[in-house]
């Protein structure tokens, strides 16, 4: 399948493994990944430069929390998906209408609810 | 001091009156006896016999010292001598001794005693026991003292809200001065939308009630908000009427910021230990692509190393983890090796947790490639690893030599996608990973600043 006719998603997470894995395993489910960021600032350079369908969000990356990432998703009205090791009540209000999967997840989960998302 | 009146000579004094002013005397209640001016004792009523012990008969004609304490013997002599020239002396408190030879607290008023010529023939002394009202006041000085160096602070009010007093510890707590808080309202310290609870407060304690350890909020002199546990407890009179409250305030700011930083921490061990799952779920997801079965023992290698990392950082309070500790404890398996076959070289760079996972990894998959099929895999290869700063970067490089001829693998397994995919996206950085012949080179330029949390953590 041409990379075109695939959805974009960017990848936010710090941690180096995970954000790997999470792209291998997403490029693997039919996903073309634009980047895997593991700071804001970051990920707000890749949007500013690639089209952007959905996104995954780790909460918090380590220094920062992915708040601002958020708002600029919901400003820009690209869907996302928050993943965290943080209990639900502890996540910024940024992610309170956002799906929220935690760590641990299988990716099927996550698969499944990125295409929710993108169907709504 | 003073000549007290009465002290004057009596000029007409008839038989009958002197028999009652005897009678009198003879009968008071406190206890009253005369000397002559050189001190002999020569009238001793009964109350003098009840605090004191001794009968009349035993103590006229006796030395009047026989009752006073042998080190304030010479400053009795000098009372002696002062109302021999005419003065009176009031309520000098000093100490008796009893006939069972126990020390008596008295207070003692002294007087000449003049014959119809006015001269001084003698001395009557008017002796109060003090004891118990000694005994109190050194009590309630005690408990002012305990008030005073209390570390809490210890108010006491009106039932009306009026300050009654305000101890040390309250002027430090608060911020105002005891001068500043006398009879004003407690409700002075009583932030406004807390002001009901001085309502409940003040019900409380007149219904007799105790109020132990209430945590709320109160409000300095300079506007700060402060966490305090307060304590109030009703006074009564000696009716047992409740007549105000004390209260014991102790700042607790320190306790609550314990217990949300605690909270906080809990929060992050959460995350972290949630994110460790995850990595090791990647990490086994990762090792079995493609259906490869899991190689059990190298999953285990894999999670020690993840381990090893986490142990530098609990040693450094969790802040960081130092790269050449982490390069060491990568390479612990080789440590025999470390100073002969492998060299390390590098300024010290103090890693975010994050950081110190990629590399830590990359530096475990290098080595263990190393003893498979590398430099370490025979008896005389030679691995260095060195690490510079440049620029904005760091530069790390792995090289292998003097092992077996090198040769390019022929599929991407794990390993290799660690130390190039997984370390350059990781780290925002540029990953060569060379297969030449005469051994193996790794190469990682990334920018430093996603290595440190800010360039003050990166010192050399």
């Amino acid at each position: 399948m041409p990379v075109a006719d695939k959805i974009n998603v960017l990848i936010v997470e710090d941690d180096p493994m995970i954000g790997f894995d999470l792209s291998v395993e997403l490029e693997e489910a039919g996903f073309n990944v634009v980047g895997v960021a593991p700071t804001v600032a970051k990920a707000l350079h890749l949007l500013e430069r690639q089209r952007c369908d959905l996104a995954v969000l780790d909460v918090n990356l380590g220094q920062e929390t992915s708040a601002p990432i958020a708002r600029a998703l919901i400003a820009a009205g690209v869907p996302f998906v928050a993943v965290t090791g943080y209990a639900v009540d502890q996540c910024p209000e940024e992610f309170a209408t956002a799906p929220l999967l935690s760590k641990p997840f299988q990716t099927a989960r996550l698969v499944a609810t990125l295409k929710r998302q993108l169907h709504q | 001091m003073h000549g007290m009146p009465g002290a004057s000579p009596m000029a007409h004094v008839s038989d009958h009156d002197t028999a009652h002013l005897a009678a009198i005397v003879a009968s008071s209640a406190d206890a009253i006896l005369s000397t002559t001016t050189d001190g002999s004792i020569r009238s001793w009523n009964a109350a003098c016999e009840r605090m004191l012990g001794y009968s009349a008969t035993e103590m006229i004609g006796r030395p009047v010292a026989d009752i006073i304490p042998a080190e304030l013997h010479e400053q009795a002599r000098d009372i002696r001598d002062r109302i021999a020239t005419g003065e009176s002396v009031e309520s000098f408190e000093t100490v008796l001794l009893s006939k069972q030879g126990r020390p008596i607290e008295v207070s003692m008023t002294y007087s000449p005693v003049r014959n119809p010529q006015a001269a001084v023939v003698g001395i009557s002394a008017i002796i109060r026991d003090v004891t118990l009202t000694k005994k109190a006041e050194r009590g309630a000085a005690m408990l002012a003292a305990i008030v005073a160096s209390s570390s809490d602070g210890v108010v006491s009010k009106t039932l009306d809200g009026t300050i009654t007093s305000w101890n040390k510890s309250a002027e430090r707590i608060f911020g105002f001065s005891e001068e500043e808080m006398i009879n004003r309202s407690i409700r002075t310290i009583i932030p406004l939308e807390r002001q009901a609870e001085e309502d409940r407060i003040l019900a409380t304690v007149v219904s007799g009630e105790i109020i132990d350890n209430f945590e709320t909020i109160r409000l300095r002199k300079d506007g700060a908000l402060i966490d305090v546990s307060v304590t109030v407890s009703p006074v009564r009179d000696s009716h047992g009427r409740i007549i105000g409250a004390s209260k014991i305030v102790r700042d607790i700011t320190d306790k609550r910021q314990t217990r949300e930083q605690l909270r906080t921490l809990l929060a992050e061990v959460n995350h972290r230990s949630k994110n460790l799952l995850s990595l090791v779920q990647a990490i086994a997801r990762q090792m079995t692509r493609r259906g490869r079965p899991l190689d059990l023992e190298r999953f285990l290698q894999r999670l020690q190393a993840i381990a090893s990392n986490q142990d530098l950082l609990i040693q450094n309070d969790w802040r960081f983890i130092p790269l050449g500790g982490l390069v060491r404890s990568q390479l612990g398996a080789f440590s025999d090796l470390v100073g002969n076959r492998i060299a390390i070289d590098g300024p010290e760079i103090e890693l975010t947790p994050e950081a110190a996972q990629a590399i830590g990894m990359a530096v475990h998959e290098l080595a263990t490639n190393a003893a498979k099929y590398g430099a370490l895999s025979n008896d005389d290869g030679h691995v260095t690893l060195r690490w510079v700063r440049d620029g904005d970067d760091l530069e790390m490089i792995w090289r292998e030599s003097g092992g077996p001829a090198v040769s390019p693998p022929t599929h991407s397994g794990f390993g290799s996608r660690v130390i190039s995919d997984m370390v350059g996206a990781g780290l925002d950085g540029m990953v060569d990973v060379d297969f030449a012949p005469a051994g193996l080179r790794w190469h990682l330029r990334c920018p430093l600043q996603r290595l440190s949390r800010g360039s003050i953590h990166a010192r050399r």
